[in-house]
C-alpha cells in the first residue's frame, strides 16, 4: 500500500476498498516507532487503543455504516487535551497527574464519534507557552526538515507528525500563534478558527479568552474536514457559540473568481527583519490567486503592533491567574523558560489588562470594518523559516515582530499554509485571515491555491530527518 | 515622590504576585520589564479607545 498523504486521499481509499483503517494505522504506528525517537513528535503513543478504533472503523465499513469522512482516519492530539485512553501532561511535571483522567475533551469525543483513530498525544511547549527543555523528561521536538532547527510552538509535535508523515492530521491549540507557528516552520497547514467555534472543554487553559483547539493537516481541505467534525456549540464551554456549522468543504471547488484579497503591507510586509524569500514566496502566491480571478488590493491593519502586544498582555494575565499557585510553590519545577514566561503576568496591573480588553473591542470593530471591503487578508505567518534552536530565547521572541497574535485578539479565523521553500529547503508560509465565522472563505482561498501547488504535499527526506533509509 | 528604579519595581510586582525568586530569576524580568511597560503604556496612549468598553461579557444568569 502506498500511504496516502492526505486525509482526503485516505478517506477516498477507505471507501474504494483499496486500503483499510487497520492498514493505515499499522503503517503509521510502524513509522512512529522508527522515527519518533529522532523527531520527538509524540509523548505517548497508544497502539492498542488505536488498533481497536481502526478495527471498529473497518467493521463499520464492512456493515455499510459510514459516520463521515474521518471514519478510520488516524490522527494525533496535542498532549494538553484530555483523552480517556492516555494521561495528559501538558508536557510538564507540574500539572496534576489526575488532570483529565478518565474522560475525553469535547473535541476528542467528537473525533471518536466520527470514527477517527487516535494514535497518541503529541509534544508541545510546556503548558502551550514554554520552550523545549532538554533537562525535562519529555521528547525534544526537532524540525524534520533540519533537525537542529526549531519546530516552533507550542503545537510542535502535531506539526512534526503531520509534515513527516506520522499522522494524517491532528489537533493543536492556539492562543497567540501556537497552531500556525508550528504549521509554518514544519510545512503543514493549520487553521485557527473563530473564537467560540470549537469547544475548549477538556483542554488545559492558557489564555481563557484567546485559546482555541484547532485542526492541523497537510491541506486546507483536510483542515476543513476536521473542523466539520469538531466545530459546534458545547454547553460545557460557555464561550462556544450556538450557531449552525456549515459544511466547510462545500465551497472547496478551486474557484476564487471575485474573491477580494487584501495584502496587509504595513507592519506585516515592511519589517526589516522579514525574510526576503518568505516575502517573495507569499507575493508569488498572491499573484497566482490573482491569476485565478481573485481581486487583490492593499489594506492596512490599524495598530497591528499594539494588537500583538495587547494579545500578549491578556494572555500573560490570564495564564498567570491559572498558574500563580504553582509558580509560587514550584517555580523551578516548570521548564526553564516556562516559569519565566508565565511569571510575566505579574508585571502588569489590573488596569493594564482591562485597557488591553478595551483595545480589543476597538480592534475587533476596526477589523469588522476592514472586512466590509475584502474577504481575506494575507500576511506572512512567521518572520521567516525555522531558526536554529540554539539561538532561540523567550527574550528574542518578545523583541521580534509577530503576525499571529492579532487574530487571537480579534478572535478571527486565520490559517497558515505552505507557499514554498527557502534556498536551504525550509518551508515558507503565508497566513490567510477571514471575517468572524467566515472560515469557509479562508478555506476556499487556501484550497484553491493548493490545487495548483504541491508545497503542502512535500515530505522531508530520510536524510533531512537524520535516519537511515 | 521619587520614582522607584526598575529593579525595585519588578521586585515589588513579583512579590505582590506571590513569587519569591532568586536574584538570577529576578534579573530576567528586570531586563525585559521596560519593554513590557512601554507596550502596556502604548495602549493607554490610543485616543480612539478613551471611551471604549472592554471586551469582557458577564451574564448574571447562568
Amino acid at each position: 500500500m502506498d500511504m496516502p498523504l492526505t486525509i482526503q486521499e485516505a478517506a477516498a481509499a477507505l471507501r474504494a476498498g483499496t486500503t483499510t483503517s487497520m492498514e493505515l494505522t499499522r503503517a503509521l504506528l510502524d513509522k512512529i516507532e522508527a522515527l519518533n525517537s529522532t523527531l520527538g513528535a509524540y509523548i505517548t503513543v497508544t497502539p492498542e487503543a488505536a488498533l481497536g478504533e481502526a478495527a471498529a472503523a473497518d467493521a463499520l465499513f464492512a456493515k455499510g455504516i459510514d459516520h463521515g469522512p474521518l471514519q478510520g482516519i488516524p490522527y494525533a492530539a496535542k498532549d494538553i487535551i484530555a483523552t480517556s485512553t492516555a494521561p495528559t501532561t501538558a508536557n510538564g511535571t507540574v500539572l496534576d497527574p489526575m488532570w483529565g483522567e478518565g474522560y475525553d475533551a469535547t473535541v476528542i469525543e467528537k473525533m471518536r464519534g466520527a470514527g477517527g483513530v487516535l494514535l497518541g498525544k503529541t509534544v508541545l511547549n510546556e503548558f502551550a507557552i514554554g520552550q523545549p527543555d532538554a533537562e525535562k523528561p519529555f521528547p525534544m521536538p526537532q524540525n524534520p526538515w533540519d533537525l537542529p532547527r526549531t519546530a516552533a510552538g507550542s503545537s510542535s509535535g502535531t506539526g512534526i507528525a503531520v509534515s513527516s508523515g506520522l499522522a494524517l492530521g491532528g489537533l493543536g491549540t492556539d492562543t497567540g500563534g501556537s497552531t500556525r507557528g508550528p504549521s509554518s516552520v514544519n510545512g503543514a497547514t493549520g487553521m485557527k478558527q473563530t473564537y467560540g467555534r470549537v469547544s475548549k472543554y477538556g483542554c488545559v487553559p492558557l489564555g481563557y479568552s484567546l485559546d482555541g483547539i484547532n485542526p492541523m493537516a497537510r491541506s486546507a481541505y483536510d483542515c476543513a474536514m476536521i473542523l466539520n467534525v469538531i466545530a459546534g456549540y458545547d454547553p460545557r464551554d460557555p464561550t462556544t457559540v450556538d450557531e449552525p456549522v456549515p459544511d466547510y468543504t462545500a465551497k472547496l471547488t478551486g474557484d476564487v473568481k471575485g474573491i477580494k484579497i487584501g495584502v496587509a503591507t504595513k507592519y506585516f510586509f515592511d519589517q526589516p527583519t522579514l525574510d526576503p524569500e518568505t516575502k517573495t514566496a507569499i507575493l508569488a502566491a498572491v499573484k497566482a490567486l490573482e491569476g485565478m480571478g481573485a481581486i487583490v488590493s492593499e489594506v492596512e491593519v490599524p495598530y497591528a503592533g499594539e494588537a500583538k502586544d495587547a494579545n500578549s498582555i491578556i494572555m500573560w494575565g490570564e495564564a498567570f491567574a491559572y498558574h500563580r499557585p504553582d509558580l509560587a510553590s514550584k517555580y523551578g519545577e516548570y521548564g526553564r523558560f516556562t516559569s519565566e514566561v508565565l511569571g510575566r503576568g505579574a508585571l502588569f496591573s489590573a488596569g493594564d489588562i482591562v485597557q488591553a480588553q478595551r483595545f480589543r473591542s476597538y480592534f475587533r470593530a476596526q477589523m469588522a470594518k476592514l472586512f466590509e471591503s475584502v474577504d481575506v487578508i494575507v500576511t506572512p505567518t512567521s518572520i521567516g523559516p525555522a531558526g536554529l534552536r540554539s539561538e532561540m530565547s523567550p527574550e528574542k521572541q518578545v523583541a521580534s515582530p509577530g503576525f499571529t497574535g492579532q487574530w487571537n485578539l480579534a478572535g478571527l479565523p486565520a490559517m497558515a499554509l505552505p507557499v514554498g521553500f527557502s534556498s536551504n529547503t525550509l518551508p515558507l508560509s503565508m497566513q490567510l485571515i477571514g471575517a468572524a465565522f467566515n472560515e469557509a472563505t479562508v478555506f476556499q482561498v487556501g484550497d484553491a491555491y493548493q490545487r495548483g501547488t504541491d508545497f503542502h504535499l512535500r515530505t522531508p527526506t530520510h536524510a533531512q530527518m537524520g535516519v537511515a533509509v | 515622590m521619587e520614582t522607584p528604579d526598575v529593579e525595585t519595581t519588578v521586585r515589588g510586582l513579583l512579590a505582590a504576585g506571590g513569587l519569591s525568586l532568586t536574584d538570577t530569576q529576578v534579573e530576567k524580568y528586570v531586563r525585559i520589564y521596560p519593554t513590557f511597560r512601554a507596550a502596556a503604556d502604548r495602549l493607554w496612549d490610543i485616543p480612539e479607545i478613551r471611551y471604549e468598553q472592554p471586551a469582557v461579557v458577564y451574564k448574571a444568569k447562568l
